[in-house]
């Protein structure tokens, strides 16, 4: 089987990677905005017992090396081995398009035109002449309709049949003018005479045009230094001679040339009319409207997330409950007991804790996916850009910064469409401190917890806010003194609106979806592996208190209590519910549920006790309160006895300015791994004894335990630490410094540190959510 | 272009005209001067303007037609749509590229 390598160029946004995806069959996503390729991706396929590796390159407008992605473009092209180019044009802006083209064509490799959106192009009005144009380039054209499998079809059998013959459609030769062309030539002719082995595939021309522009990835090639100074002469000689700016110069001409082509070749057949794209950003860019609808758009997309997931929330919790209940059913709690309890409480638990989020991550992401592939991101960055300069950021920073507030290590990623270094590394440094998704769980816990439902969605929104003031202050301090200098010049393009396709939504969401996901099986599952032992180990065997006999006395009590003929009438009566019931029987007492069962039946009316089983229940009652009691008691003691105890009684002496207590900091501390981790843990510490189902709710303890103030401190803290370690290792390879990440992470927790103290302080003395109010 | 009052949809309720327009005698101003909704054709790129290689490499050639589309809010963007695409740039780097009327 032969193998080809065939490279995949084009404009940002012309829908190469919806070739690529329809070519490979793999599933890279598709934003509507400039920039969603930034490394270079490969794909294999077969076509006719020929193996194609097929590589995805960023967009770019040109070959001048004057982004990253253009650079990253130029690396790959001029390696050997490539043995077609696949130039994607969006048919819909040919000239811009096809001004790539004319560069791409002077490197000599066999090149295939693909005239993409061609179906958008032909409702513009635009009619080519095919033949005519694939003579001016010297290449095959065809026509495709990238998102779509079968608009690629003519594409596939042309690749094929080009890679056969590689047939020659003649060398398109573009000329600059007789007074650049000698220049060129001259460079060109010095550049023969070097010799060089690792670009002899590529004619000298390419290299000479590219010197006389001042083309930067070339001047920095040692190959080409020998040359340096002859095409500094020319420039020079062109200036002084002919006037002529070399810089720009080779884009005015080949602009003209292309605008000959495009007359030449393409006609109109009706009267360009004004977009529906374009009628849409009258409003949604509009000076005065495109702030606030922007605003309202952001408050639909987080609404979306939290209120629609919610009830999906509710059947994964059910899911582990039950996948819990099934292993402890089938293993008996004498083998291996110690595996057993790390599996359903550790491990289930604590993932588990986790995967409740997955809708509202998956939403959140599905939002997003909405904006970027519909193509109003771009919009976005563009409304966002003058308040974003405020904060000497730019409006390019803005997609990712949104990004984070789903999850910080995608976003980090996204910071690539950046251009400028050192706006780049601002936006990755503050980045952490937009709320993302793995905090949404604290706040989903501890808000309802503390605040009446008219407060939530206040306190959730200055939550989100303090994040996003304190990054931008952050984003104008860092710029102003480590990362001061002058920023780099901005053009981004405003792509049209698009209908973003339901697969490609799907895809999207799924791709960062995955990312939550493996977190949850890695960094997750770890942690609460090692957080189950701290929690269980050291085990404590000698109490303060004998609590077991005193509660088996009390139970014996219970049982004492409850007399026979009560207990054979609850019985036989159809009044309990078979859960109920079977508790009952096990038991011989009259246990919370039970009772708490009754209690509603007697509401209801159903159920009508005689005074003295009216009494009996009351007692009943009291006793299972003084049983809970206990156990809570023995199950504190053990767990201070525990590493987690000792390190968080150890660190609570260092938390105490910040209003936490040793359970709270040995969450938060476990919450650096991954903030998830943060609810499972809080759940373990306070979880009841044996009585799994029967526990009360996390946040009712959680109320009698703290109060508002330190509620709300405890999601400052988390807001303002690192979310996750993945963030870290992230932040380093994106910066490409250890030394940066690290102490990047420290900075934060100092930050948080000294944040909540402040809070918590003012709060106590100004006496501010001290007492719960409106519950 | 004249100095006269301006008959752009972006003045709204005529607050105050645009910024005073430094005509040049023959002709040209910046396009950082054009006001929103008027075209004008590019008739140079000052060579002492930063990213003029960027810009000529999305079509801002001298003789290239482009129309000022809108103005982002809080200053700054401005939109120009040159070849048929919307570019956005900042009104600083818009400085350095010179315009004609059509």
């Amino acid at each position: 089987m032969k193998k080809f390598k065939v490279a995949l160029t084009g404009n940002p946004n012309c829908g190469k990677t919806c070739i690529f995806n329809a070519l490979t069959g793999a599933r890279q996503h598709v934003g509507n905005y400039p920039g969603v390729t930034v490394e270079s991706k490969s794909g294999h396929f077969t076509l006719n017992d020929m193996e194609i590796e097929l590589i995805d390159l960023p967009g770019v407008y040109s070959l001048s090396s004057s982004s990253p992605e253009e650079e990253v473009v130029f690396e790959e092209l001029t390696k050997k081995g490539i043995d077609l180019i696949v130039n994607v044009i969006d048919s819909t802006i040919p000239q811009r398009s096809l001004y790539l083209t004319t560069q791409l064509a002077e490197l000599h490799i066999p090149m295939l035109l693909a005239f993409n959106m061609s179906d958008d192009a032909k409702k513009k009005g635009f009619d080519f002449n095919i033949s005519k144009l694939e003579k001016y380039f010297g290449s095959p054209i065809v026509q495709t309709v990238g998102c779509r499998a079968h608009g690629v079809r003519p594409l596939l059998r042309r690749l094929s049949s080009t890679l056969t013959e590689l047939e020659d459609h003649g060398v398109p030769m573009l000329t600059y003018g007789q007074d650049i062309d000698d220049a060129i030539e001259a460079v060109a002719e010095k550049i023969e005479k070097l010799q060089l082995k690792k670009y002899e595939h590529i004619p000298p021309r390419f290299f000479a045009i590219k010197l006389l522009e001042h083309d930067s990835c070339v001047m920095k090639l040692p190959e080409f230094k020998p040359v340096l100074d002859a095409a500094e002469e020319e420039i020079k000689h062109l200036w002084n001679k002919h006037a002529i700016d070399a810089d720009t110069f080779m884009a005015d001409r080949r602009y003209a040339m292309l605008a000959g082509a495009c007359r030449d070749t393409i006609t109109f057949t009706q009267e360009k009319r004004r977009e529906i794209s374009d009628k849409i950003d009258v409003v949604l860019t509009n000076k005065y409207l495109g702030l606030p609808i922007f605003l309202a758009i952001m408050y639909l997309t987080f609404w979306f997330t939290f209120t629609l997931a919610e009830p999906l929330m509710g059947y994964i919790e059910d899911l582990f409950g039950w996948i819990s209940d099934l292993i402890k059913s089938f293993w008996a709690p004498e083998s291996l007991p110690v595996l057993r309890h790390l599996v359903t409480d550790g491990i289930i638990g604590g993932v588990g804790g986790v995967l409740v989020f997955l809708p509202n991550i998956l939403f959140l992401f599905f939002a997003i996916a909405i904006l970027e592939d519909s193509g109003y991101m771009a919009r976005a960055a563009f409304i966002m850009d003058g308040i974003m300069r405020r904060f000497k950021l730019q409006g390019r920073s803005f997609v990712p910064l949104v990004l984070g507030f789903g999850c910080t290590v995608p976003a980090i990623m996204a910071t690539r469409t950046i251009e400028s270094e050192r706006d780049r590394n601002v936006t990755i440094l503050v980045l952490p401190l937009m709320s993302c998704g793995a905090r949404l769980p604290i706040y989903a816990l501890i808000i309802p917890a503390f605040f009446a439902a008219k407060y939530q969605a206040t306190v959730m929104w200055i939550i989100y806010i303090i994040g996003v003031v304190i990054a931008l202050i952050a984003a104008r301090l860092l710029k102003s003194t480590l990362f001061k200098g002058e920023g780099e010049v901005c053009l981004m393009e405003l792509p049209p609106y698009r209908l973003p396709t339901l697969k490609s939504l799907m895809l999207h969401m799924w791709d960062r979806g995955r990312m939550y996901l493996q977190k949850a099986g890695t960094i997750i599952l770890a942690t609460s592996v090692i957080l189950y032992i701290c929690n269980t180990y050291p085990q404590k065997k000698e109490f303060s208190v004998n609590y077991d006999a005193q509660t088996s006395q009390l139970k014996s009590e219970a049982e004492k209590l409850l007399s026979p003929a009560f207990f054979t009438k609850l019985e036989k009566s159809k009044l309990l519910s078979e859960k109920a019931k079977k508790e009952l029987e096990e038991e011989k007492i009259l246990t919370s549920a039970v009772l708490e069962e009754l209690g509603n039946l007697e509401k209801e009316k159903k159920f009508l006790p005689s005074p003295a089983e009216k009494l009996l229940m009351e007692k009943a009652e009291e006793l299972n309160e003084k049983i809970t009691k206990l156990e809570n008691t023995k199950k504190a003691e053990a767990i201070e006895y525990t590493v987690s105890g000792r390190v968080g009684k150890f660190l609570a002496v260092f938390f105490r300015p910040t209003g936490f207590d040793w359970k709270i900091c040995t969450a938060t501390i476990g919450a650096l791994a991954a903030k998830e981790v943060f609810v499972s843990q809080l759940g373990i510490l306070y979880a009841e004894g044996e009585a799994d189902e029967e526990s009360v709710p996390l946040r009712k303890q959680l109320r009698e335990h703290y109060s508002p103030l330190q509620g709300f401190c405890v999601m400052l803290f988390c807001l303002l630490t690192i979310p996750c370690l993945a963030t870290i290792a992230v932040m380093k390879r994106e910066m490409n410094s250890w030394k940066m990440a690290v102490s990047a992470a420290m900075g934060f927790f100092l930050l948080a540190y000294i944040a909540t103290t402040i809070v918590f302080q003012l709060g106590t003395i100004l006496r501010i959510g001290t007492k719960i109010a409106g519950l | 272009m004249s100095k006269k009052s301006c008959s752009c949809s972006c003045c709204g309720s005529g607050k105050e005209p645009h910024a005073e327009y430094t005509i040049s005698s023959d002709g040209t101003f910046s396009l950082a001067e054009l006001p929103v909704g008027a075209a004008a054709t590019v008739v140079k790129i000052l060579p002492q303007s930063r990213g003029r290689k960027k810009f000529a490499d999305v079509g801002l050639v001298p003789g290239a037609e482009l129309l000022l589309e809108a103005q982002a809010p809080f200053g700054g963007l401005l939109r120009v749509k040159v070849l048929d695409s919307s570019m956005a740039l900042h009104k600083g780097d818009a400085e350095g590229i010179i315009l004609k009327q059509n």
